[in-house]
């Protein structure tokens, strides 16, 4: 009877949320065209969430490319020649890596930040406030998050896939004794445009979803300093694993529907 | 008194609310006049704020209709809604404040997005009101440097500056020591006066309650179990409202 108990209430738990996740979609799909006179707020918040995370991306790819690159090599010891060293770092870095980790680091400080702030401000009723003021909370504070972080995700993986192929390149040429010219060569041999352009698909649906989890656990944010708390956790968790998840499903639509293969 | 000052503004009928297994409200029947002060008295968590929310839409009931001039509103739509909210005020019991703007910015902002006044109009309105809470020179002040008694004056400065028929209190003087705590209590009965505006508040502060209201209600278990003028209050038979009223931990009320 017990473990019934306990099932019945998951299950409604996670019909709820998914009810709450669908509200809160329908909503900001409904009122994305008011993002126009939220302008101001949206240049705010594209500082604090893109050019606020260009440090923590920074180190991240440096360090992601060049420990590909010593993989790599390591791998490629007496069966592949390290000509194609530039090829596999490159390749990685504008598919996956670059990509999906620039997310995940990002997802990670961005959603738990605003996560904290928006639950913050339901628990001292400041959304409430805000509520009876006639200011409509999706329009003033979710939208702005959101067309932000899908904006400025795209431009933060550009910048990590640069310097993570720098890093590569780097690692390379000190450590495993390829030269630039020859990495650079490897580099353009197998690069096809394609994989830039699929990569920098996906950031644009991580970055909303980045954006979208924070908003709801923080509009779902009840009690005091613990419920912000549980907010955070359950915001960088769930845009985490849904970064993840959307991976696969938006790999295989990129590079076996789109992009198919001949 | 002038003509708006007649005849119901809010009603509330049969309105019933439930979280989860509890029952907070039970069927309330609550009819507030145009230009009065409604103090709701009762005890910490038996729903007077849930009250205040049912009010001004932010909490739909799940039966029982209220009416504002009349007009259901919890049949209104969000647009509907933020309308009506437009002739309402709230000072919420932490003030609320947005801390990312400036006082001035916090009590301008009804104006900047709902006028169609100048830069300079809704500057001098905001400071106004701000003067009528006699802080005129907080402008540039972030809501975190401000003390307890402060917040809640620019919160009212705030819940005032479209000059609503409506102002709401959620215990307004909780957490206040008592000469700040009659502060607020002489500027709510002032802005009822200087503007004419109906006036709910919702309190456990039995001298907040007798010092601005006309009449007073409370609510005890989920129902309205008493309703009347601070003398009638006074000299009521009601044991339960004397216990309340007196603070005495013996009576019908169960401490614990």
């Amino acid at each position: 009877m017990r473990v019934l108990i306990i099932l019945g209430r998951f299950i409604l738990d996670f019909i709820e949320e998914i009810g709450g996740v669908s509200l809160l979609f329908w909503r900001v799909l409904q009122q994305g065209h008011l993002i126009f006179r939220n302008i101001g707020n949206t240049f705010v918040q594209m500082e604090t969430i893109g050019i606020g995370s260009i440090p923590l991306v920074l180190v991240t790819s440096v360090f992601v490319g060049a420990v590909t690159s010593v993989q790599a090599a390591y791998q490629f010891q007496g069966y592949v020649p390290l000509y194609y060293l530039g090829a596999v770092v490159g390749k990685s870095v504008t598919l996956e890596v670059g990509p999906v980790l620039t997310a995940l680091v990002v997802g990670g400080r961005v959603s738990a930040a605003i996560a904290a702030e928006l639950g913050t401000m339901k628990v001292t009723e400041q959304i409430d406030a805000m509520e009876m003021i006639a200011i409509d909370p999706v329009e003033y504070l979710v939208l702005p998050r959101i067309a932000a972080a899908t904006l400025m995700l795209p431009v933060l993986t550009v910048f990590a896939d640069f310097l993570a192929i720098v890093g590569g390149m780097v690692v390379a040429k000190l450590a495993v004794g390829v030269s630039y010219n020859t990495f650079e060569s490897g580099l353009r041999l197998l690069f096809r445009y394609q994989d830039l352009v699929g990569g920098l698909i996906k950031t644009f649906v991580f970055g909303y979803i980045i954006a979208f989890m924070g908003c709801y656990n923080g509009f779902m944010t009840k009690g005091g300093a613990e419920g912000v708390g549980v907010a955070t956790m359950r915001a960088v968790v769930s845009s985490c694993l849904l970064i993840l998840v959307s991976n696969y499903l938006l790999a295989f639509l990129i590079f076996r529907v789109i992009f198919a293969p001949n | 008194m002038n003509e708006q000052c007649s005849g119901p503004i809010i009603e509330l009928r049969g309105v019933r609310k439930r979280f989860g297994r509890q029952e907070v409200l039970g069927g309330i029947d609550l009819s507030i006049g145009a230009c009065e002060t409604l103090v709701i008295i009762g005890r910490s968590g038996c729903g007077k704020s849930v009250l205040l929310k049912h009010i001004t839409g932010l909490i739909r009931p799940d039966e029982g209709r209220i009416l504002f001039h009349g007009e259901d509103i919890t049949q209104f739509g969000r647009k509907s809604l933020f309308e009506m909210r437009m002739h309402f005020g709230m000072l919420f019991q932490g003030a609320a404040l947005f801390d990312s703007m400036t006082v001035g910015e916090n009590v301008a902002l009804p104006l900047v997005k709902h006028s169609a006044m100048t830069d300079e109009e809704i500057r001098r309105t905001a400071l106004d009101k701000l003067r009528l809470v006699g802080l005129p020179d907080v402008w540039d002040m972030y809501p975190a440097q401000l003390s307890g008694g402060m917040k809640k004056r620019v919160g009212l400065a705030r819940a005032v500056v479209m000059d609503p028929q409506v102002v709401l209190y959620d215990e307004p003087t909780t957490g206040l020591d008592p000469i700040m705590a009659d502060v607020i209590n002489v500027l709510i009965r002032s802005l009822q006066k200087e503007l004419d505006i109906t006036s709910v508040v919702v309190t456990h502060d039995i001298k907040s309650a007798y010092k601005v209201g006309d009449r007073l209600a409370m609510l005890h278990e989920g129902r309205i179990i008493f309703s009347g003028t601070p003398e009638e209050t006074a000299r009521t038979g009601d044991e339960t409202v004397r216990q309340f009223i007196e603070g005495r931990a013996e009576g019908p009320i169960r401490a614990v």
